[in-house]
């Protein structure tokens, strides 16, 4: 009796493994993403102006005193400067809906999302393995301030006072030329 | 041999059809409420009659108020909790000159860990600090004069110091009002003043309380709710809706085979502050009008009638009355600052 013939298996593994290579050689070709446009694919913002955007990561954990930082956005001369993008959240969809709960749908006018794993990722390769903090970032590419939440009354007066002297977003540069 | 199985209970569902039934039970229904509030009733504004006393805070005072979430005041002082500082700062009532703050971020005498309400009381100022499961009794220069331990601390989120030195707090427990003694000791768990409203979850429960003069009762308004209540002698006296007609919070319910959840779909607050002065009850009234956080209205103390509203051209944050004054947290260009007003009568409300 013929044995039986084996060739659609190999074909079948020559093809995928010229598949995955060739998935592996677009992937090593194609740019990291940077942290903004991760962020911002996170947060999906509504609209964009040429002021920096800012990003509040906690948990559900954190305690309200930590989000009413974002108070500090609402300063005329930070506001300006800065639009709360976003409030991401670390957790499950769950978690969202009790967050949402508590604190309203847009707490300080923004929205709540979670933070997807790949942000998440990014966000630790800054070095960040705690929440809350805050991420501000400049357009779809650069970042331009990353902060804990402040602890102390000093802290929070000297986050209060560096946000307003953020020089013009590279956007608002362009404009004014 | 085969070991005995355990005895089933009867009344268990088979695992296939326990599994079924779960998924198709896990779908969220939304169960909205009847709303139970009186008809629409158009506010009469009146101009509010405050003259600026002083103010402190602001841009140029930065350091002062960082973070401040609620206000008491008594002939005085006016005292401010920070929550950012997490401490108390007081104020001269008369002439906005600061007098004194504790001492920060702790555990130890007169430190506050994470303070959420603040009232006058006895001649001085009394703080709830769920961080330390505490009441922290503060006199007029700022001593400590009294810190019990009150386990009812934890989930409370307004005080109402009473007569012969109880205190109502508002928690998020079944039975929100907790009558404290003045050791600390839970005298008596009062209801919620509206019964229907029992099974909502203790997010829509949430109370905001104000002593009336001589801490005789206590204002119990619902912050996402429909109205407000008299409580004295531990009873509810009258209940009465907002002037501005408002649901009550869309619950929804997830249910399971063995649980039923209950989650707020919408969070709209109603009333967010609240302040007796003689026989009028000032609210800050955030709601669904284009003046919200900006609005003022103004009920009898004695039948809960309404009677005014103002509407102010800044945010209100917080509000306390005392002596003739008004002091008002508030931010301007988003500094928070703390400005006291002498008010004076309205004459006239325009309809």
């Amino acid at each position: 009796m013929r044995p039986p013939t084996r060739a659609p298996l190999h074909l079948l593994a020559t093809l995928a493994v010229a598949v995955g290579a060739a998935l592996l050689a677009a992937r090593a070709r194609r740019p990291a993403a940077s942290v903004a446009e991760v962020l911002a694919r996170a947060a999906a913002p509504a609209h964009r102006d040429a002021r920096y955007h800012a990003y509040f990561v906690f948990q559900p954990a954190d305690c309200e005193g930590h989000l009413r930082t974002l108070t500090l956005f609402r300063r005329s001369p930070v506001a300006t400067r800065i639009r709360v993008a976003a409030l991401l959240l670390v957790g499950t969809p769950a978690d969202l809906a009790a967050v949402r709960e508590r604190y309203g749908a847009r707490p300080y006018g923004a929205p709540i999302h979670l933070l997807s794993d790949a942000a998440s990722r990014t966000l630790r390769s800054l070095g960040y393995a705690r929440t809350p903090f805050v991420v501000v970032t400049d357009g779809r590419r650069d970042v331009a301030l990353t902060a804990r939440v402040p602890s102390t009354p000093e802290q929070f007066v000297a986050l209060g006072r560096l946000l307003p002297t953020l020089p013009p977003t590279s956007a608002a540069a362009r404009a004014s030329q | 041999m085969k070991p005995p199985s355990a005895p089933r209970d009867r009344f268990a569902p088979p695992r296939a059809a326990g599994a079924m039934a779960l998924a198709a039970l896990l779908a969220c229904a939304d169960s909205p409420l009847p709303e139970r509030h009186a008809p629409a009733t158009v506010r009469r504004f009146a101009p509010a009659p405050w003259n600026t006393v002083w103010r402190r805070g602001g841009a140029v005072e930065d350091t002062l108020l960082l973070m401040p979430i609620a206000v008491a005041a008594d002939s005085a002082r006016a005292y401010v909790l920070d929550a950012a500082g997490h401490r108390v700062v007081a104020f001269d009532a008369a002439t906005g000159a600061p007098a004194w703050h504790t001492a920060g971020k702790g555990g130890g005498p007169g430190e506050l860990a994470s303070p959420v309400a603040i009232a006058a009381a006895r001649g001085g100022v009394v703080v709830a600090d769920p961080g330390n499961a505490r009441l922290t009794f503060l006199d007029a220069t700022g001593l400590v004069t009294q810190e019990v331990t009150v386990a009812d601390v934890a989930s409370s989120r307004s005080l109402c110091p009473l007569a012969y030195g109880t205190l109502l707090v508002a928690t998020g427990e079944d039975r929100p009002l907790a009558l404290i003694r003045a050791d600390g000791g839970v005298e008596r768990r009062l209801p919620l003043p509206w019964p229907e409203l029992a099974d909502l979850p203790s997010l829509a429960r949430q109370l905001r309380l104000a002593p009336t003069a001589g801490g005789r009762a206590c204002v119990a308004a619902l912050e996402l709710g429909h109205g407000f209540a008299m409580v004295a002698d531990e009873r509810v006296v009258w209940r009465r809706p907002y002037v501005e007609a408002f649901p009550l919070p869309r619950v929804q319910v997830t249910r399971s085979l063995r649980t039923r959840t209950q989650r707020l779909a919408e969070r709209q607050i109603a009333a967010y502050d609240v302040a007796v002065a003689g026989d009028e009850i000032t609210m800050a009234f955030e709601g669904r009008s284009r003046a919200a956080r900006r609005l003022l209205d103004v009920y009898s103390a004695s039948t809960g009638a309404y009677l005014r509203s103002h509407e102010l051209d800044f945010p209100v944050n917080a509000i306390a009355l005392a002596a003739g004054r008004a002091f008002v947290l508030s931010e301007r260009d988003g500094y928070p600052t703390l400005t006291a007003y002498a008010t004076t009568t309205p004459t006239a409300a325009v309809p």
